[in-house]
C-alpha cells in the first residue's frame, strides 16, 4: 500500500510538480514573457503573452511530416528525449528550502551539468537524423555552442562549490541542497563579493544555452533555415519549442539558487505569523516559493535574455566561441581565484 | 479539451514562409515592413520562418519564372497541412508587366489553389496586414475541415 | 564593447509602443494621392482605347456586343490583379474616365473581386439637325452654288475629314494624334488617315491652325477656295520686275519696305519658326520649322508678309501699290486698301513737321484735336493723349510702328 501511495506521490512529482506540468506552463510563459519584453523594447506592442501556448497547441495540430531519409525513431523521439531531460532536471532544481530529497539528495550539480547537454544532444540527434544540409550545418554550430558555453559554466560552478564547501567539510561542494541550505544561514551567494564576476558570467552563459538571440547562430532562420529545426514540422516541432521554454525556466532557475537561494528564507516564518500551520502552512509556503521563484526567473529572463536580445544583433559562430572563452570564461575564472584565496 | 485548444490557437498562430518567386524585391521589403515597430504584425502571432515545414502562410511574391516556378511548387509542397496561399502584389496574379514573357511560367494559381490575393503594385502594409489576416481566418477555417 | 541601445531599450521599455493598431476596417483610405483602386466612369468613356494601349500589365480589356438598336455595347475591365498603379491610363484618358482612389483594401479570394468594369453605349454620332446651328446651313449653302465647288461633310462614324483647301499640310495634327493614325507629308501635299488606327478622339480638328479637319457636328465646308487665289500670281507676275512674290511651298515671305520689325509675327508663330530682331531690323524663317499655317501673315499689322495667294508686292513698298489693283478679284486687295492711302500720304506734307525715319508715329498739333482715338487704337499703349491739358506723348520704347494711329486719326493728324 504504501509502495502504491509512494509511486503515485512520484509520479505527481514527476507529471505535476515540479514535473512536466508545471515546467510546461512556466517555460511557455517565461517564453511568453520574452517575446513580449523584446517587442516592448522594440517600441513594439509584441505577441500576448500566451503567445507561446498558441504556437505549441497550433503545431499539436499541424501535420508532421517525416522526411523519406530520415530515421524515423530517432526523428520522433529526439525530441521526447530533450523533453524528459529537462523534465528530470527540473526535478533536480530545488525551490528555495524545499526540495524532494529522493531526487535532490542523489543528484548534485555535476549531474545538473551533465543533464543540460542532453537537450542539445537531442536536437542534434534530431537534426542528423534528417539528413539536411542545413541541419548538418546546424548542429556543427550546436556543438561549438555547448562547447563554448560548458567551459565558464563549469568555472562559475566551481566558484560557487568553493565558496560554499568551505564552510562545510573543506574542498568543493558540489550538492544543490547543500548550496541552498549555505544561502539560507548566510545570505544569498550574490552578496559574496567574490562570486559577483561569477553571476554576470552565469548571466551570460544562459542565452547561450538556451540559445536565444546573438547566441542562435546554431537556428539562424535567415541563413540555415533553422538549422536542425529545418525538417521538422507539426508535433515534434512544438516539442521542440516547449523544450526551449522549459530550458529558459531552467537555466534562470538554476541561476536564481545558485545566487539569490537565500531570498525563500522569510517564507516560513511569514506563513507562520499568519497564523497557519500543519499541512495547510506547508502547502501555502510552497506556493509562494514557487511565485517568488517565478517572479524572479522573469527577471533574470528580461536582464539575461531579453535585454541581450533586444540590443544584439546575432554573432558569427566563431565569435560566440571567442567571446565565451575569453570575456565570460575570463570572468569566471576571475572568481574562482578570488574565492580559492578566500575572497 | 485538447482539440478546443488546437482549432483556437490555429488562427491565432500563423507562420509565414515567403518564397520569392522572381519578384523586384518591392514587395519583399513591404512584407518584412509588416513587421517593423509601425505595423507589428507579430502582434497577431505572426512570424517569419526560415523552413516551409514551419510555415502555415506561404507569401509569394514576383510572377513565377521558369528558373523559380519548380523550386516554388516543391517549397509549397513541403507546408504541413492546413496551410494557405497568399499572393501578393499584381506579378503571382497574373504575372503584372511581365505577362507573356518567355521566362514566366505564371499566374501561380495555374499550378497551386491560392486563398488570398493582395492587388497591388507594391502593397501598403496595412493592405498586407489585412490580406494575411483574412488568410488566418481561412487557415482556422481548413483546420475545422481537416477534423471532419 | 559598445552597447549603444541597452539605455534605448530599457526607456522604450516604459514608454508607449509606436505601433498603428490594426483593425480590419475597410473603410480606411491611403495617403493624399495614393493610387489605389481604380474607379471606371463608363458615361465618361468614348471607347478610344488609349487605355488599353498604354497599360503596361495589359490590365485592362473589353468586350463589345451589339445591341439590337446596331449600337455598340462596350464593356471595359480592369483587371487589378495585373495593374501597376502606374496611373498612365489615367493620364492618358481624354475624357476622365478612369479615376485612382486612394482605397488600398484590394483583398481577394477569388479573381472576380479584382476586377472593376463599366458597361456603356457608344452612341452611333448624331448628325447634326439644321435647327441645332441656325448658323451652319447659311454659310454652306450660299457658297456651294457660287463657286460650284464640292462640299465637304463631316463624316458619321465619328473619325475625322480633312478639307484640302484649307490645310497647308503643316504636319501638326499629325504629331498630335495619340493614336498616329494621321500620315501627313507636307512635301508631296497629302493627308491620310489610318482608319484602323483612328479612334475618333477629335485631337486633330483642336490642335489644326487652319481649322481644315472636320469631326461630326462640325460645319460642312465648301471646297473651291484655293482655285481662285493663286490665279492672280501668275498675271501680276510680269507687270513688276521687282516685285516680291508670295512662295509657292506655303511658307511666308517678308515684304522688307512694309515691315516694321514690331516681332508680332514671331511672337504669334506656333512653331517658333521666325526670329525677328527690331534693332538690327532683321526677319529671319527657319524653314524646318515653319510649318506654313500663315498665323505670322494673319497678325501682321503691316500686311508685310505674303502668304500663298497673296499678291505680289513690290520690293520697294510706294511703287508696289497699283499692282494689286490690276489683280482685283481676289480677296487680298480689301486687305490692302490702306496701303495706297499710306502711299499718299508722305507724298503730300509741305508741312513743318516731318515724318520720322524709324517708322514711329510724329504728331502734326495744327491738325490733332486731341480725339485720343489714336491712343484707345494703339495695341500696345505706346501713346498718352490728354484731351484737356493737350498733350501727345508717344513712349519710343514701347511703339512698335504699326501705323495703327496713322490709320484711325479723324483728322490726318499724325504722319509716318
Amino acid at each position: 500500500m504504501d509502495m502504491i501511495l509512494n509511486a503515485l506521490k512520484y509520479l505527481a512529482y514527476v507529471l505535476i510538480f515540479p514535473g512536466f506540468l508545471f515546467c510546461f506552463l512556466s517555460g511557455l510563459l517565461l517564453c511568453g514573457i520574452d517575446r513580449k519584453l523584446v517587442a516592448r523594447m522594440q517600441k513594439r506592442v509584441g505577441p500576448p503573452i500566451l503567445q507561446p501556448f498558441y504556437d505549441f497547441f497550433k503545431l499539436c495540430g499541424k501535420e508532421t511530416i517525416v522526411p523519406a531519409a530520415a530515421n524515423k525513431f530517432m526523428f520522433l523521439m529526439a525530441p521526447l528525449l530533450g523533453l524528459a531531460a529537462l523534465v528530470v532536471l527540473q526535478l533536480f532544481i530545488p525551490v528555495f528550502q524545499f526540495n524532494i530529497p529522493a531526487f535532490t539528495e542523489v543528484a548534485d550539480v555535476i549531474v545538473i551539468l551533465y543533464l543540460l547537454l542532453i537537450p542539445a544532444v537531442s536536437i542534434i540527434l534530431g537534426g542528423a537524423s534528417t539528413g539536411s544540409p542545413y541541419a548538418g550545418v546546424g548542429l556543427s554550430r550546436e556543438m561549438v555552442t555547448v562547447l563554448a558555453c560548458e567551459l565558464p559554466l563549469v568555472l562559475v560552478l566551481l566558484s560557487v562549490g568553493k565558496v560554499v564547501g568551505a564552510s562545510y567539510q573543506g574542498g568543493i561542494c558540489f550538492s544543490m541542497t547543500k548550496i541552498v541550505e549555505y544561502q539560507m544561514s548566510h545570505g544569498s551567494l550574490i552578496t559574496h563579493a567574490g562570486l559577483i564576476p561569477a553571476a554576470i558570467a552565469f548571466l551570460l552563459v544562459i542565452p547561450g544555452e538556451t540559445g536565444n538571440h546573438p547566441f542562435d547562430a546554431a537556428e539562424a532562420e535567415t541563413e540555415i533555415c533553422e538549422g536542425m529545426l529545418a525538417e521538422y514540422s507539426g508535433a515534434p516541432l512544438g516539442v521542440f519549442k516547449l523544450n526551449h521554454g522549459i530550458k529558459m525556466l531552467t537555466m534562470t532557475s538554476l541561476f536564481v539558487m545558485l545566487f539569490f537561494g537565500g531570498l525563500g528564507s522569510g517564507i516560513e516564518s511569514l506563513v507562520a505569523l499568519v497564523g497557519l500551520t500543519g499541512t495547510a502552512a506547508h502547502m501555502v509556503s510552497v506556493l509562494l516559493a514557487v511565485l517568488l521563484l517565478f517572479l524572479l526567473c522573469v527577471i533574470v529572463t528580461a536582464v539575461g535574455i531579453s535585454l541581450v536580445h533586444a540590443v544584439t544583433a546575432r554573432l558569427k559562430i566563431e565569435q560566440i566561441f571567442k567571446y565565451y572563452w575569453t570575456v565570460v570564461s575570463g570572468l569566471a575564472l576571475l572568481s574562482l581565484v578570488l574565492v580559492w584565496y578566500g575572497l | 479539451m485538447f482539440k478546443k485548444l488546437i482549432a483556437e490557437s490555429t488562427g491565432k498562430s500563423p507562420w509565414l514562409f515567403h518564397i520569392n518567386a522572381g519578384s523586384c524585391n518591392g514587395c519583399d521589403i513591404e512584407l518584412v515592413s509588416v513587421l517593423t515597430p509601425r505595423y507589428d504584425a507579430e502582434r497577431l502571432g505572426f512570424k517569419l520562418t526560415g523552413s516551409p515545414r514551419h510555415a502555415d502562410i506561404v507569401v509569394v511574391t514576383g510572377p513565377v519564372t521558369q528558373q523559380s516556378l519548380n523550386r516554388v511548387l516543391r517549397s509549397i509542397e513541403q507546408v504541413p497541412d492546413p496551410k494557405c496561399i497568399v499572393t501578393m502584389g499584381s506579378c503571382p496574379q497574373s504575372g503584372n508587366v511581365f505577362r507573356g514573357s518567355y521566362s514566366v511560367a505564371g499566374p501561380l494559381s495555374k499550378y497551386v489553389h491560392v486563398d488570398v490575393d493582395v492587388a497591388g503594385c507594391t502593397p501598403k502594409p496595412e493592405a498586407v496586414i489585412d490580406g494575411l489576416y483574412l488568410a488566418t481566418q481561412i487557415l482556422a477555417e481548413k483546420r475545422k475541415e481537416m477534423k471532419k | 564593447m559598445d552597447f549603444p541601445f541597452v539605455k534605448e531599450a530599457i526607456s522604450k521599455l516604459f514608454s508607449k509602443p509606436s505601433c498603428e493598431m490594426y483593425v480590419p476596417d475597410k473603410t480606411k483610405l491611403g495617403a493624399p494621392n495614393y493610387r489605389g483602386r481604380i474607379v471606371f466612369h463608363p458615361e465618361k468613356c468614348i471607347n478610344c482605347m488609349m487605355c488599353e494601349r498604354v497599360c503596361s500589365g495589359n490590365a485592362i480589356t473589353h468586350v463589345i456586343e451589339k445591341t439590337p438598336e446596331g449600337e455598340d455595347k462596350v464593356t471595359r475591365t480592369f483587371y487589378l490583379g495585373s495593374c501597376t498603379f502606374c496611373a498612365t491610363c489615367m493620364d492618358f484618358c481624354g475624357h476622365g474616365a478612369i479615376e485612382f482612389t486612394r482605397d488600398y483594401h484590394m483583398i481577394a479570394t477569388k479573381e472576380e473581386d479584382l476586377m472593376v468594369s463599366g458597361t456603356f453605349i457608344k452612341k452611333a454620332p448624331v448628325k447634326k439637325a439644321p435647327a441645332a446651328k441656325p448658323a451652319a446651313p447659311k454659310p454652306a449653302a450660299a457658297p456651294a452654288p457660287a463657286e460650284g465647288g464640292k462640299v465637304i461633310k463631316p463624316r458619321d462614324d465619328g473619325k475625322p475629314v480633312q478639307v484640302p483647301s484649307k490645310c497647308v499640310y503643316c504636319t501638326i495634327c499629325a504629331k498630335k494624334c495619340p493614336a498616329g493614325a494621321l500620315n501627313v507629308d507636307r512635301a508631296n501635299k497629302t493627308w491620310e488617315l489610318d482608319e484602323d488606327l483612328c479612334v475618333g478622339c477629335g485631337t486633330c480638328s483642336d490642335a489644326c491652325p487652319k481649322k481644315a479637319i472636320l469631326m461630326p457636328g462640325d460645319e460642312p465646308v465648301t471646297e473651291g477656295a484655293p482655285a481662285p487665289a493663286p490665279a492672280p500670281a501668275p498675271k501680276a507676275a510680269p507687270a513688276a520686275a521687282a516685285l516680291i512674290q508670295p512662295r509657292d511651298d506655303g511658307k511666308p515671305v517678308q515684304v522688307p519696305s512694309k515691315c516694321v520689325y514690331c516681332t508680332l509675327c514671331a511672337k504669334k508663330c506656333p512653331a517658333g519658326a521666325l526670329t525677328v530682331d527690331r534693332a538690327n531690323k532683321t526677319w529671319e524663317l527657319d524653314e524646318d520649322l515653319c510649318v506654313g499655317c500663315g498665323t505670322c501673315a494673319e497678325a501682321c499689322p503691316k500686311k508685310a508678309i505674303l502668304m500663298p495667294g497673296d499678291e505680289p508686292v513690290a520690293a520697294d513698298a510706294p511703287a508696289a501699290a497699283p499692282a494689286p489693283k490690276a489683280a482685283a478679284p481676289a480677296p487680298a486687295p480689301k486687305k490692302e486698301e490702306p496701303a495706297p492711302k499710306a502711299e499718299e500720304k508722305p507724298a503730300e506734307p509741305a508741312k513743318p513737321v516731318e515724318p520720322r525715319d524709324d517708322g514711329r508715329p510724329v504728331q502734326d498739333p495744327a491738325k490733332c484735336i486731341y480725339c485720343t482715338i489714336c491712343a484707345r487704337k494703339c495695341p500696345v499703349g505706346a501713346l498718352t493723349v490728354d484731351r484737356a491739358a493737350k498733350t501727345w506723348e508717344l513712349d519710343e520704347s514701347m511703339c512698335i510702328g504699326c501705323g495703327n494711329c496713322y490709320e484711325v486719326c479723324p483728322k490726318k493728324a499724325i504722319l509716318i
